[in-house]
């Protein structure tokens, strides 16, 4: 059904995509705000007062930077009104519009990805900017002050603030590079969803609920752990929102689409209720009352052209029937329904031609060749699967079988976690019993495949397609071996209290082994060695019986990351709830060493070459005028050379900027590289332990103490903050 | 200096105390003198090397926290201002924006040659502050007042500074800052200090004293506020005022100072957010109670936003705590001087004279005093006075407002007479050329005056006044158009001059009978 503007309005500017919020920046009157190309920022204001004529409705604010996030709020409480938060490349700026005046400016040197602002967590005194960069989030206050500091696996795309636990304060909803949705409560993840793409939207809609978008297009929702639906598209997700627009109290998911279509879509069911369609890619979805005229709330909707069009509730405009659909309906919709019947006419008349040709094969052959031409095939066939591991190519195999002499030609494998596309296709050239399809999960994770199973004869050409459920387990990726050609040298040491039979039967569960069956209450020991196919890197738990304090457990990998995962799943199986480790991981440790001495020449560097730029600017000012002062004068010779000292000069400091533009990218690889290794480290301990640790390493960080930083990691935070005690 | 025992020179009182004391005095040609002796016979000396260079400083040290003017490069190249086009009253460039009921407007007050309305004290920067742009590239060469050129780059004046003070030394530079290594000396605490004050004050190389500051703050664990606040002037001089804002800050978190105060306070005012300075301005004076150069620089925030009532406060406040401030007493003299209380203004005005300030500006604004408090007596003696001392640059003003006392005795030939002396001192100014057309006008000859209207317009394009007299002898002389342009563009300058609208409800009027 088409969607019925309440109100529109052309701006002159273009809306970046993802970059437009409205905020209150006099306290009362909602103001569009977004940001525009040349590093420029309007405030779209309707209700400039009369006393103040010669304000322009469109103010511009000048950042002269990349911007790369836009939010609002009220930040301070002792101001009554809202702050307008500018994220860039390299700083993030609060700034109060009304008195024109900076409230703090924060440099970010991995940049500003995303930007939210409200309360979090239990850090309830006062609101927040929350700012996503690479690999981390920071919470700033009104003063500038960090508050909040957690590091997540990768970029932060996307981020919501909502009561997803229902305890009465926010959550923070962060989507990352890195496929992840992790939910944290205060510092600490409570939850985390893995998707098949990049997170690139979130939206929360009620309680638990909340909808996603991601960049190949798909869109989703999630009840908590468990997805309730998933729609993809071709179009890229531009703006992703949740708002109630059918008035039956229960938000839709709004979407924009890089095609200019915005679609509003059931929670329950993702069915489309309404659409709307721009002329460019839709840039932001917003909600604000913005005509404040006692109808609620209006969803804002704007396009990169600078279209921007609300949306109330459909329910307050007196019921949808009522509406003239025609004048709304847009040329586009009509054209695409026609094309969607035209092809459904096109299958029915498919199907109806093959249905007439079986029969009149059936017909002609009579009762004895049935099973050779008509392509049917015994009543008890079954299609069995099952999983094998292929050292040789280093990845596993899914194993389908028929228990007839039926063949497989082909098979279809859905799985978004392990395919990049979502789905292989795998066609047999040579049909047999028995086909293998290789699969190779990028990550330990446990993964859903649906699988459709062509069968048919040997000669038939007709198909008959079986559905295959088959989960892949966790660490489906590590092959056990008897005994290990060399133990990695790091290790990861974890103090559980539990038995050792229950730890034995994890690892049976988690990889697939039988070692339970030699342990029980009174063995002293157990464990398993293996190898991951991917990288063929070695990894071995062994689990010592510690008498009543329950068990000590080993994991020795050289990678921190699978130590994190294999810690991560044994917290989770045994339902542990505090984690405290010693790690120790040589390798990791001197990389992050060496990281660090590269982070701190990369900044040396950086307010060098600051300088130089700036000096070189003055220079460049100083030429301009020189020669705009010849040309005034009509001085033609002075002025040729001034514009020829320009010309060299401005050759010289794009080289300049290309040297920074590395140290710069230099310098966020690295950054990423440390906030990477403390995630890693903080997987290898649950709960406080965790919280702990990461604020000890931001803690560490900031007074640039490599020392204690290692401790940490290596110790947790209470241990080390111990020993620092008696150096 | 134990090795001076045996030095047969020890007798002698020696030259290092000798320059030390010098330097104590401020005799710095003395102290030099010294210096340059014991340095010939040892180069390496380090004391006479720190005394030197302190020495060196010294002389040439300008107080920065005042010199804020900015270059043509700047006014037109730079937009640090956050906000285009920001609210009325929260932007110093737009002050005309914000007029307060109760107090002069700009029919009574003058405005300067930037459209801001004077405010008794010529100061640097923020009294030539020029409306964004207007005019191009030959509208931001105009100087402060009219046939005056601003400097090219506020660096590059610095930089001209510096040139200057190199060539005053015999015998090439004392340092020379390029060749050195600025790690080895970061190392040593006490030389790093004196070399950047020297690399700042004397060289004016900003950028190679942000790097001898940004090495020496590591050094220090970068906790040290007197580094931090050298960073910031390095970087405020380059033009980086983000980064100056953050060392100041931090240099002010460290350690209260009043000098890290005020410049983080001009950051503030060249990146066009009055708001932030006037917190700063605040927050110092919690610290710093009784300041007056903050309460001043508050003041002077409020003077150019258009809120004289906010800034006659602060005036207020700076003479209870020093009663001899210049500045204050001469704001206070203008305010009460255009609020119509000449016999208050001629008090501090004479203030001001027992202070010992002798010059033309100030007997000019007796003699007006004088004049508006009718003691005709002491008005022409006071010109007198102001004629004697005045030189090119100030006398045009005095005959102007002889002239302007002239008419207001009714003696129009003095007027004229000296409305044609103030032109031919200077050819550019307006005023008199405006008054000039009045009385030429009365005088019957017509074109003369429309003539005279157009160039004071000229002149000086953000007065109201000879637009709107040129109107209304458009309107006089029947050429309705005509008049109707002008007024208009009067109204643009000054929009609530209330017998402008008069005249334009008049032409509107005529055009609708028409």
């Amino acid at each position: 059904m088409p969607l019925v503007p309440s109100f529109r309005i052309k701006l002159d500017d273009q809306i970046l995509q993802g970059l437009a919020t409205v905020g209150k920046f006099d306290g009362k009157n909602p103001c569009l705000t977004c940001a525009t190309s040349g590093g420029k920022i309007f405030v779209y204001d309707p209700y400039s007062r009369r006393d103040e004529q010669d304000t322009p409705k469109v103010r511009y604010l000048n950042i002269n930077k990349n911007i790369t996030a836009v939010a609002s709020g009220r930040l301070d409480p002792n101001i009554g009104r809202d702050i307008l938060l500018v994220g860039t490349n390299t700083d993030v700026m609060a700034y109060d519009v009304e008195e024109n005046r900076d409230v703090f400016f924060k440099e970010v040197p991995d940049g500003v990805n995303a930007m939210v602002c409200g309360r979090v967590g239990t850090h309830n005194q006062q609101p927040l900017a929350v700012v996503g960069g690479s690999c981390n989030i920071t919470g700033y206050d009104a003063d500038g002050e960090e508050r909040f500091w957690t590091v997540t696996g990768d970029n932060v795309r996307a981020m919501a603030l909502a009561d997803v636990t229902g305890d009465g304060s926010n959550e923070l909803l962060v989507g990352s590079d890195d496929y992840e949705i992790r939910v944290f409560a205060n510092d600490d993840a409570i939850s985390e969803v893995t998707e098949a793409e990049k997170v690139v939207g979130l939206a929360h809609l009620s309680g638990s609920r909340f909808g996603y978008a991601l960049e190949n297009g798909t869109v989703g929702v999630y009840e908590g752990r468990k997805r309730k639906w998933r729609i993809k598209s071709k179009n890229r997700v531009t703006a992703f929102s949740a708002f109630d627009l059918t008035g039956d109290g229960r938000k839709e998911i709004c979407v924009g689409w890089s095609n200019g279509k915005l679609e509003v879509r059931n929670q329950e069911t993702g069915e489309v209720v309404y659409k709307d369609s721009f002329k460019s890619p839709i840039s932001a979805l917003l909600r604000a009352d913005y005509r404040q005229d006692g109808g609620g709330d209006d969803m804002i909707c704007c396009s990169l052209d600078g279209e921007v069009r609300g949306y109330k509730t459909q329910g307050a405009l007196g019921g949808v029937g009522s509406l003239k659909d025609d004048e709304f309906m847009d040329e586009n919709v009509k054209e695409e329904t026609l094309v969607e019947l035209n092809q459904k006419r096109q299958d029915l008349l498919a199907e109806l031609k093959g249905y007439e040709r079986n029969t009149r094969a059936l017909y002609n052959a009579g009762v004895g060749g049935e099973t050779e031409t008509t392509g049917t095939i015994p009543k008890d066939t079954k299609v069995n699967s099952s999983l094998e591991m292929n050292p040789e190519e280093g990845c596993g195999e899914v194993v389908l079988s028929t228990n007839n002499d039926t063949v497989i030609k082909a098979a279809i494998l859905f799985s978004e976690e392990i395919f990049d596309e979502e789905a292989r296709f795998v066609y047999f050239p040579n049909p047999q019993r028995v086909a293998k399809v290789a699969i190779k999960p990028k990550k330990d994770s446990a993964a859903d495949v649906a699988i459709k199973v062509l069968v048919s004869s040997r000669t038939s050409s007709t198909y008959h397609v079986f559905e295959v459920d088959f989960r892949l387990p966790r660490f489906c990726m590590y092959l056990p071996l008897k005994a290990l050609p060399q133990v990695p040298a790091s290790s990861v040491q974890v103090r559980i209290a539990e038995r050792l039979v229950k730890i034995a039967k994890w690892i049976d569960d988690a990889f697939m082994l039988q070692t339970s069956r030699e342990v029980d209450d009174y063995s002293e020991e157990c464990g398993c060695h293996m190898v991951c196919l991917r990288d063929s890197k070695p990894l071995s738990i062994r689990a010592v019986n510690a008498g009543d304090d329950g068990c000590d457990v080993v994991v020795h990998c050289d990678d921190m990351d699978t130590c994190g995962e294999v810690i991560q799943d044994m917290t989770k199986a045994l339902g542990l709830g505090d984690v405290e480790c010693t790690a120790d991981f040589p390798y990791d440790m001197e990389r992050l060493r060496e990281t660090l001495t590269r982070v701190d020449e990369y900044n040396a560097l950086r307010s060098r070459l600051v300088t130089d730029v700036a000096d070189a600017s003055n220079t460049i000012k100083h030429l301009i005028i020189r020669a705009e002062d010849s040309r005034i004068l009509k001085d033609w010779k002075t002025m040729t050379r001034m514009y020829g000292e320009l010309r060299d000069l401005n050759r010289e400091l794009i080289r300049e900027h290309q040297k920074r533009v590395e140290n710069h990218e230099a310098l966020l690889a690295a950054l990423r590289e440390v906030n990477q290794t403390i995630q890693k480290a903080a997987k290898l301990r649950a709960g406080g332990p965790k919280t702990k640790m990461v604020a000890a390493c931001r803690q560490a960080i900031k007074v640039n103490n490599v020392h204690a930083l290692f401790k940490i990691i290596q110790l947790g935070a209470d241990l080390a903050e111990q020993t620092a005690g008696f150096e | 200096m134990a090795d001076d025992e045996d030095d047969p020179s020890s007798r002698e009182i020696s030259k290092c105390w000798l320059a030390m004391k010098a330097l104590e005095r401020h005799d710095l040609d003395e102290c030099l003198e010294h210096c340059n002796a014991a340095l010939e016979k040892n180069p390496y000396d380090q004391q006479m090397w720190y005394i030197k260079t302190r020495c060196l400083t010294l002389k040439n040290w300008i107080d920065d926290t005042e010199l804020e003017e900015e270059g043509v490069a700047e006014v037109l190249m730079d937009e640090h201002a956050t906000a285009a086009m920001p609210r009325p009253g929260t932007s110093l460039r737009r002050p005309g924006t914000r007029t307060q009921t109760g107090m002069p407007n700009q029919g009574i007050r003058p405005t300067t040659s930037s459209g801001r309305p004077t405010t008794g004290f010529l100061r640097p920067g923020t009294s030539t502050r020029p409306m964004t742009n207007k005019g191009g590239v030959e509208g931001a060469f105009r100087g402060n007042r009219p046939g005056t050129t601003r400097p090219v780059t506020t660096s590059g004046r610095l930089v001209r500074l510096g040139t200057a003070s190199m060539l005053a030394e015999p015998g090439g530079p004392f340092i020379n800052v390029d060749k050195l290594d600025l790690r080895k000396y970061a190392q040593r605490p006490a030389l790093a200090r004196v070399l950047c004050d020297y690399i700042l004050h004397h060289d004016r190389n900003p950028k190679k004293a942000v790097e001898l500051a940004s090495l020496a703050t590591v050094n220090a664990g970068f906790d040290d506020w007197w580094w931090k606040h050298r960073l910031g002037k390095g970087y405020y001089q380059l033009g980086l005022l983000r980064d100056a804002e953050k060392q100041f800050k931090s240099s002010i978190a460290d350690m209260p100072t009043i000098d890290a105060t005020l410049q983080l306070a001009n950051v503030y005012i060249r990146l066009d957010q009055p708001a932030s300075a006037i917190r700063v301005y605040r927050a110092g004076q919690t610290q710093f109670p009784g300041e007056t150069s903050m309460l001043l620089g508050e003041a002077r925030i409020h003077d150019a936003l258009n809120d004289m009532a906010a800034g006659v406060a602060l005036y207020k406040n700076v003479l209870q705590w020093d009663a001899t401030n210049v500045e204050a007493i001469a704001c206070m003299g203008a305010h009460h001087f255009y609020t119509d209380q000449p016999e208050i203004a001629l008090r501090f005005y004479r203030r001001l004279l027992m202070m010992g300030v002798n010059n033309t500006e100030l007997w000019n604004n007796l003699g007006l005093c004088c004049f508006y408090a009718s003691q005709y007596d002491m008005t022409l003696h006071c010109f007198e006075r102001a004629l004697q001392l005045a030189d090119d640059d100030n006398m045009a003003d005095v005959w102007f407002n002889v002239g302007q006392v002239a008419i207001g005795i009714g003696d129009l030939n003095l007027a004229e007479q000296a409305f044609k002396i103030a032109v031919s001192v200077d050819a550019n100014h307006s005023e008199s050329f405006n008054n000039m057309g009045v009385l030429d006008l009365r005088a019957g000859k017509v074109d003369q005056a429309i003539a005279n209207f157009q160039t004071a317009h000229e002149l000086l394009e953000f007065a109201h006044e000879p637009l709107y007299n040129a109107a209304l002898t458009a309107f006089k002389l029947g050429q309705f158009q005509r008049a109707f342009e002008k007024v208009e563009k009067a109204l643009e300058n000054f929009p609530e001059h209330e017998d402008s609208l008069e005249l334009r409800r008049q032409l509107v009027q005529h055009f609708n009978l028409l």
